[in-house]
């Protein structure tokens, strides 16, 4: 056998040598086993060339028609609020892209496009096709009736590729809560960034603890009085006091989510949780709270606010000076910074400090969106920061602390902290963890000082009938490099309702608002925060199940038992 | 149905029981594949070009029959009457071919068709399989005989049929046929020094094509680089072969035949493999692999030369016609023009096919013993 392959291939070389016919014939047989081989060859890279081609090539897929192909395979789960109103969700939309060297005539191309796509120039179009790059897209997520138009213009190297596109029914109604998302599919803000790994995971829906019902409203009394009052921003949050819940997150200016474009970055900082303001006379609360908790005063006790307040190189004045000895409810509702200074003397800075803590004052909030601010605190806490802590400055905050303060402080004193997510397993969270920070009797009496506030103090435009409705104001200047601008300031309200069984937070703050005419320039929180609190509240009360009632025993009740001194107004 | 007996020795029944009857499925389907592709591809190229939709499938019906009738008779035939057949249509087609640069009818710069009525005729097609014949005739002669001319009128010939085709011009059609005649001479002896030298002189005039001819350089350095240029037709079909995966997308529910222009024809493929996905494509491979390495392995142990050398001929026609056109389509090879055999719309191809087929059919058989003529050796016994 081997002899004969062996003298078949001498015979290949030697062949010119031999005239023997039955060599050539031998010889011809080798041979056809030659052809016969590179044509076994020839098929044999056909069929594994089909099969590279169309079972391995990864190659993104060009489409002719509208194919089903899919970048974004990922799918984010659904987001609903706390009543199953959907607020985030995907679409199917195509996105277009060029192959440029198919395009016969860029210009004329370039032109077609822009005449049919919103957003786009001819020139920015005609730039991209002639940058010599192999593929381009066009735009991304473009709406069905672009998709249309470009594919009736039929131009030839114009292509689509379906792609899954994030769309927020309520458009900028959630911006500060659930965010945006971006063209590849990633969370950029908010919720969909805090939890774009879980959203991509699970196709599990996501319910929050917001209500449309109630952010509708708060978003739209806080335009209404931001327009009204010339403000360059304003910020609301709306929280249960006893689960931390929050009902309704609004930051104005906003944006709407659902276009692409980077919104400003004005438009895209929560003054809710990112921005740290110095929140004025909303901080008194705390060191009163503090000091009763402590036994350090009584609501029988006062200062003397006859003159303002020498501390070493520090004056403190009194925005609304009575130029007397005051009760401490009397400094609550007129808002002392005199009387509230000594308080925090009597009281000290370590139990100043301690219940602030528990507070969550001065820790980084823990609520589940991407952009949360971290509290401005004094390095050095000496007593004249505690003096001007006291009364809200020397201290930058974000309002959702600020909301959630107030909520443990007229919850009967029970912790908690700020969710932004229905059904919470975290055990932190809620009523679960039922540690105490003050006692119910000190609950009482800030919730009745507060009711204060609002009957006959500062927070009189707060009031509306029946809603038994409690709450502090807060003016602060806005700092500048070494010291405060007159005319630039926040004003804030922290609002609760109904004072005899407090359900609900409302914080809310305005942003450099100006004096008009019908509060006769006047610009302070009393005239622009609070009633913009009491609007809000008339317009959510009945939609959280709190119905105006005529029973003012609870009022009744602490004015006998607590505060003995009665108002001289 | 035919029920014939191993014993019945007519002429109908000697062929069913001698005859390569897997050979003649494969062929059968291969043409009903075509039918199907060109159902799927050519109406939207006749709504394009302004006949009525189904105008290229009618005429490929009308050739069906005639050719599957020219397959089985040619391979009733015996060697002799192969040989005389082949030749004296050789000689007919030759003339009709030299015709073609006189009175040809000229469509897309090109002079290779002959009006009859309404049918166009290219005599290109039917030179191939008869060609084959003419030159397996002249080489078994040298085979027996050293002193006859051979390869002198092999080569001499061949020539003679290149230039017409320059001028036609149909280069495609002159690879293919300098591809046969190569084959077949390297089959019948070609000394190893003159198989060397002419794979030299292939390569310089490929070399000379690419520095001389704008259009093959500008084909080449795009399939090189597919950046470099305009591979629109070839990324189209591959593009298709990418949509339709696995199972395609349907039939008629393709859309690369809007797009290609020759979508019935030398794109016949990558329509197949849009609207039936891969499974379609295998299926085509197989089959003209199993065609071809069949029709090799039967001659492997055939002693008589002329036998042999027509069917290797004819099958590298074959074998080669369908491995570029796959090849160009599956962007294997440069872009190059060639009709898929048996699958393709082409009256002239297909009844050219048909008769080639049918020769190597009857060459095939299983013969116990055949009475050769003078001229044609019985083997070497």
């Amino acid at each position: 056998m081997v002899k004969k392959i062996n003298k078949m291939i001498k015979n290949i070389i030697e062949n010119s040598n031999k005239d023997n016919e039955k060599n050539l014939i031998d010889l011809s047989q080798v041979r056809l086993v030659v052809i016969f081989g590179i044509f076994s060859i020839l098929f044999i890279s056909l069929f594994l060339r089909s099969v590279d081609l169309i079972l391995l090539n990864q190659t993104p897929k060009n489409n002719f028609s509208s194919s089903n192909s899919i970048i974004n395979e990922k799918n984010r789960a659904d987001i609903f609020d706390r009543n199953n109103m959907l607020l985030a969700t995907n679409v199917n939309s195509a996105s277009i892209y060029a192959k440029p060297a198919e395009i016969i005539n860029k210009t004329e191309a370039s032109i077609k496009l822009a005449s049919v796509l919103n957003n786009q120039n001819f020139s920015d179009i005609e730039k991209k096709l002639t940058s010599g790059k192999s593929f381009i897209w066009i735009k991304r997520q473009v709406s069905p009736k672009e998709h249309f138009e470009v594919n009736k213009l039929g131009i030839p190297g114009i292509k689509f590729q379906e792609e899954l596109k994030r769309i927020f029914p309520q458009e900028s109604l959630f911006a500060h809560v659930i965010g945006s998302v971006g063209v590849d599919n990633q969370g950029l803000s908010g919720v969909e960034k805090k939890l774009n790994k879980r959203l991509l995971d699970s196709t599990k829906s996501i319910f929050l603890t917001v209500d449309t019902r109630v952010q509708h409203a708060l978003r739209q009394e806080l335009y209404l009085s931001m327009k009204k009052f010339n403000a360059i921003g304003a910020a609301g949050v709306v929280m249960n006091v006893n689960s931390g819940e929050i009902i309704g997150l609004v930051s104005l200016p906003d944006f709407n989510p659902n276009i692409k474009i980077k919104p400003s970055d004005d438009a895209a900082f929560s003054r809710v949780t990112l921005g740290s303001y110095e929140m004025g006379s909303t901080f008194k609360p705390f060191t009163v709270a503090a000091a009763l908790e402590n036994k350090v005063i009584s609501l029988k006790d006062g200062y003397d606010a006859t003159k303002p307040l020498k501390v070493s190189r520090f004056i403190i004045r009194d925005d609304h000076p009575k130029e007397r000895w005051l009760s401490v409810p009397e400094i609550f509702k007129y808002s002392s910074n005199i009387g509230m200074a000594q308080m925090a003397k009597d009281l000290g800075v370590e139990k100043q400090k301690e219940l602030l803590k528990k507070l969550g004052i001065l820790d980084r909030s823990k609520v589940e969106l991407s952009e949360v601010g971290k509290p401005i605190i004094p390095r050095t806490w000496r007593e004249i920061n505690s003096m001007t802590i006291s009364y809200g400055h020397g201290i930058a905050v974000n309002l959702l602390q600020v909301a959630n303060a107030y909520a443990i402080l007229v919850n009967g004193g029970k912790k908690i902290t700020p969710t932004i997510l229905l059904n919470n397993d975290n055990e932190s969270n809620g009523y679960v963890n039922n540690e105490r920070v003050i006692s119910e009797e000190t609950s009482k009496k800030i919730r009745g000082l507060l009711r204060l506030t609002v009957k006959s103090g500062t927070a009189k435009k707060a009031d509306r009938i029946g809603y038994e409705i409690g709450g502090k104001t807060g003016t602060a200047e806005k700092p500048t490099k070494g010291g405060y601008q007159k005319d630039s300031i926040i004003t804030s309200f922290i609002g609760v309702f109904p004072m005899d069984r407090p359900s609900y937070v409302i914080a809310i703050m305005l942003d450099e608002p100006k004096g008009i005419k019908e509060t006769h320039f006047y610009r302070s929180a009393g005239w622009t925060a609070a009633p913009t609190v009491g609007n809000i509240i008339e317009r959510v009360g009945p939609l959280l199940d709190v119905m105006p009632t005529k029973t003012k025993n609870y009022w009744k009740n602490f004015e006998a038992t607590y505060i003995s001194v009665k108002s001289n107004e | 149905m035919i029920n014939l007996g191993r014993t019945d020795r007519s002429i109908i029944g000697h062929w069913w029981w001698t005859v390569d009857r897997l050979f003649i499925l494969t062929v059968f389907i291969l043409m009903f594949i075509g039918v199907i592709l060109i159902m799927a591809s050519s109406p939207a190229v006749a709504d394009r070009i302004g006949f009525d939709s189904f105008h290229f499938v009618r005429r490929q019906l009308f050739f069906i029959l005639p050719s599957i009738f020219i397959m089985l008779s040619v391979s009733l035939l015996p060697p002799l009457w192969i040989r005389r057949i082949g030749v004296a249509s050789f000689c007919l087609f030759l003339i009709l071919f030299i015709l073609t640069l006189i009175i040809g009818y000229e469509t897309k710069g090109a002079q290779r068709w002959l009006q009859f009525g309404s049918f166009l005729l290219q005599p290109s097609e039917f030179i191939k399989p008869t060609l084959v014949i003419f030159t397996a005739w002249m080489l078994s002669e040298k085979m027996s005989d050293r002193t006859f001319p051979g390869y002198t009128i092999t080569i001499g010939v061949s020539l003679l049929i290149l230039t017409i085709l320059f001028l036609q011009p149909d280069i495609g059609m002159a690879m293919v046929i300098s591809a046969v005649m190569f084959v077949q001479m390297f089959i019948a002896g070609l000394s190893i020094y003159f198989v060397i030298l002419f794979s030299i002189f292939g390569m310089v005039i490929a070399f000379f094509s690419y520095l001389f001819f704008p259009h093959v350089a500008s084909r080449v350095d795009r399939f090189l680089d597919p950046k470099s240029g305009d591979s629109y037709q070839v990324d189209t079909a591959l593009n298709a072969f990418d949509n339709g995966g696995l199972l395609g997308t349907g039939p008629g529910e393709g859309v690369v035949k809007e797009i290609l222009p020759d979508a019935h024809a030398d794109f016949i493929f990558a329509v197949a493999g849009e609207e039936f996905g891969i499974i379609l494509v295998l299926i085509i491979i197989i089959l003209f692999a199993f065609l071809v390495l069949r029709g090799f392995s039967k001659i492997l142990n055939e002693n008589n030369s002329f036998i042999f050398l027509t069917t290797s001929g004819i099958l590298t026609q074959i074998g080669l016609q369908a491995v570029i056109n796959m090849g160009v389509n599956m962007r294997l090879l440069p872009a190059k023009g060639m009709t898929l055999p048996f699958i393709s719309y082409g009256g002239s191809s297909l009844l050219a096919l048909s008769f080639g087929i049918g020769v190597v059919i009857a060459l095939t058989r299983r013969r116990a013993n055949l009475k050769f003529t003078k001229s044609i050796p019985e083997g070497a016994n």
